[in-house]
């Protein structure tokens, strides 16, 4: 699959510049994230408001809620920089879009679920209820960028990234689809904020340590949407290209890989297996990084981690000493199960 | 390697109708519809549901999951699948709406409560519920599991889904299907969308004023060949031959008025089964009874397959059960084509003018080893499948 276009809201803020800025700049402690019905706070990767504040992306959004415009920022950043913006209706019906959530629009769920406790069950809102609906955000992705191929919203807690590409890829080689909308959204909430705040190590210093490869990692909630434009065509991705998504990953990879991203986020009770994923990678010279300090906690983490690979496939010159040519993105689920997805750069 | 062919080796289901396959062919030959007031918890909504004759789960928040091992184990044990069979390349491909969110009131009534410490049970439950994630867990499945979130036609989807995994090579087997338990929080939003009857739905009448909430679960284990060959079992009569999905790119919850993305998912189904509409013995419709969804389904119907060919909507036994509904009625689908009839649609008495199409209204023979069964959701989301069985 080609890689042609990405597009990303996330705590560092929107587009790739934001993603490079937070990649490479210094470390950036969490906010507070309020929980006014617990008269407390907790430490969060929250989406900065600004950058869901878009008229012309959000155009006529104004009652969708905010899990559905982060996931059509990111999913319209990807369209347009995969220089879409006036592809035909035609082309249009052979796009398909895949969203993956952890727990999808919860924020929603909750807000329905007080109109219930207010006001009994006959008089509830049916905004509130329509959007609670997971597969809500794809169908404003799918209505404002007119793409009328099949869509599908799926929901794993740790490999809804690698699902999602599946199915993309599933698209693409039986001819469903020439292209794919295919990313990730994951929100915060204060209702979430409490559970984290209950279930999650949280670090007083709000800073986590993937390469701790702690029995008890400590983890700081985050949110993002991360959406990515793949294609099957013979222009080379823009981004390279993927070359494998193995969900679950049984196999051994054996193919010469320069650099490793790994998600241990602290959202797994123990992150120990990724000591033995990282020194055998590292026998076999390739380096071994983990950004999940940046974004904090996103269950869909893995999607920040491949935007980072591609973007660093883009930008490293081939000719220089050591250029990328390949990344692995791997991440574990509590059932002890790997997903891989690799980019390349195309020659 | 790729298997161009996929088998049903098992059906499962649970629903209004009762708890089996063969159950549920006797309460459709009797016909009667089970609909009743909501008793699976407190509501001040009176509308009639379609609850399964199934006692509560002593677990609560665990139905959705309890009705789909039902079913699961249902699909397993008539496919004769060994145990030991089941491991790395048995996916499980499941959808769902209820299952999938944390809409636990008594956690979020204690957590609105200051005084309160609200138990953290009910989000353990949740945060470990993930329905394809626990299915697989528990029949010791490790091949690819996902739950697909799809709304209306995440029973269909995750067919669908299963159906390439096995063709792409990714799987020997599949459990796929849908599961969704009658729950308040929907119960609630639907009847806030003003598409709920108050009376037993009628599905394609002319006078239906909506829908009726339901619940089950409809589970295939679809398998490849060399897979069921492996084990020296008999290849199985039952197919799953086509799907097609396609999107409307119109409204949050309103289907689109000229059909079109479920006119494109049929014929891409029809595409992917080679199989032309003629070729159809009858299709199982969506069929909700809501005036939007009756009309452009049966406009759609009507463009595609004519008149000649039979349909019929289940809905007037089951309710619609939202993200086991595509799975349910694959289930039918299958069985309605081994046993050579389809029930006949339950509610459906007065033709609606504005509709081209008619369901049967008697228990109908068929003629014909193939036919499809639709599914629309929120979301402009449109699915369909093709079923087949071998010629006696």
């Amino acid at each position: 699959m080609n890689l042609q276009g990405i597009g990303i809201v996330f705590s560092g803020g929107r587009g790739l510049a934001a993603l490079d800025r937070s990649l490479t700049g210094a470390w950036t402690p969490p906010v507070p994230l309020a929980i006014p019905e617990r008269d407390s706070a907790v430490p969060a990767y929250a989406i900065p408001a600004d950058a869901l504040a878009d008229k012309t992306a959000l155009k006529a959004m104004r009652r969708a809620d905010r899990f559905g415009k982060i996931a059509t920022l990111a999913a319209w950043d990807a369209w347009h920089d995969a220089g879409l913006a006036d592809l035909d209706e035609t082309a249009r019906a052979r796009t398909g879009i895949v969203l993956g959530s952890a727990l999808g629009p919860h924020v929603t769920t909750f807000r329905f679920l007080d109109d219930i406790l207010a006001y009994g069950d006959t008089e509830v809102s049916p905004t509130a209820f329509s959007h609670s609906v997971h597969n809500a955000a794809v169908s404003y992705v799918a209505t404002r960028l007119g793409i009328r191929g099949p869509a599908l919203t799926v929901t794993d807690f740790h490999f809804s990234l690698p699902y999602a590409l599946l199915q993309a890829r599933i698209w693409l080689s039986n001819g469903r689809c020439d292209r794919v909308l295919v990313g990730t959204t994951d929100e915060l909430g204060t209702v979430m904020g409490y559970i984290a705040r209950h279930k999650m190590r949280i670090p007083t210093d709000g800073h986590i340590r993937p390469e701790a490869f702690s029995s008890q990692p400590a983890a700081v909630p985050g949110e993002a949407g991360v959406f990515f434009l793949v294609d099957h065509g013979t222009t080379p991705g823009t981004y390279g290209r993927i070359d494998k998504v193995a969900v679950p990953d049984a196999e051994p990879d054996t193919s010469p890989t320069d650099s490793l991203l790994y998600d241990a986020n602290g959202l797994l009770s123990d992150e120990t297996p990724y000591r033995a994923l990282c020194a055998e990678a590292r026998e076999r010279s390739t380096d071994c990084v983990s950004h999940a300090d940046r974004f904090g906690s996103v269950p869909s983490g893995l999607s920040l981690h491949l935007a980072a690979a591609a973007l660093a496939l883009k930008h490293t010159a081939p000719d220089s000493a050591a250029p990328l040519r390949r990344i692995a993105c791997v991440k574990l689920n509590g059932r002890g199960q790997r997903a891989t997805i690799s980019a390349n750069r195309q020659p | 390697m790729q298997d161009s062919t996929v088998y049903i080796s098992g059906l499962g289901v649970v629903s209004a109708l009762g708890t089996g396959v063969e159950t549920t062919l006797c309460a459709f030959a009797e016909g009667a519809a089970q609909a009743g007031p909501v008793t699976l918890f407190e509501t001040s909504l009176t509308q009639p549901v379609f609850a399964a004759p199934w006692p509560p789960s002593a677990r609560p928040s665990r139905r959705t999951f309890d009705l789909c091992m039902v079913a699961a184990r249902e699909a397993l044990d008539q496919a004769g699948l060994p145990r030991e069979r089941i491991g790395a390349r048995t996916g499980v491909c499941l959808g769902t709406t209820v299952a999938c969110q944390l809409n636990d009131l008594a956690f979020y009534t204690a957590y609105k409560d200051r005084a309160a410490e609200p138990a953290m049970d009910a989000v353990d439950r949740y945060l470990n519920g993930n329905l394809a994630e626990a299915v697989a867990r528990t029949i010791g499945a490790a091949g690819p599991a996902l739950t697909v979130v799809n709304a209306c036609s995440s029973g269909a989807d995750a067919i669908g889904t299963a159906l390439n995994w096995i063709r792409q090579g990714l799987c020997d087997q599949v459990l796929a299907g849908g599961a969704d338990e009658l729950n308040r929080i929907p119960l609630c939003g639907f009847h806030s969308l003003g598409i709920m009857s108050d009376n037993v739905c009628r599905p394609f009448d002319r006078d239906r004023r909506g829908l009726n909430l339901g619940e089950g679960a409809g589970v295939l284990l679809l398998e490849s060949a060399r897979s069921i060959q492996a084990r020296g079992a008999s290849l199985p009569k039952l197919k799953a031959a086509g799907y097609g999905a396609a999107g409307d790119a119109h409204h949050l919850t309103a289907p689109r008025p000229d059909g079109a993305g479920l006119e494109e998912a049929i014929r891409i189904a029809l595409r992917d089964a080679d199989r032309a509409p003629e070729a159809m013995a009858f299709v199982n419709a969506h069929g909700t009874a809501t005036p939007d969804n009756d009309r452009v389904e049966g406009g759609v119907l009507g463009r595609v397959f004519g008149d000649a060919t039979p349909i019929l909507s289940t809905k007037g036994y089951t309710g619609h059960t939202l993200g086991a509904a595509g799975g349910i009625e694959a289930v039918f689908t299958a069985l309605a084509l081994r046993e050579g009839w389809i029930p006949a649609s339950a509610g459906f008495e007065n033709r609606d003018p504005d509709i081209p199409v008619a369901p049967v209204t008697q228990r109908t023979p068929i003629a014909g080893q193939t036919a499809l069964s639709t599914s629309l959701a929120f979301g402009g989301n449109n699915a369909a499948l093709v079923i087949a069985i071998d010629a006696p």
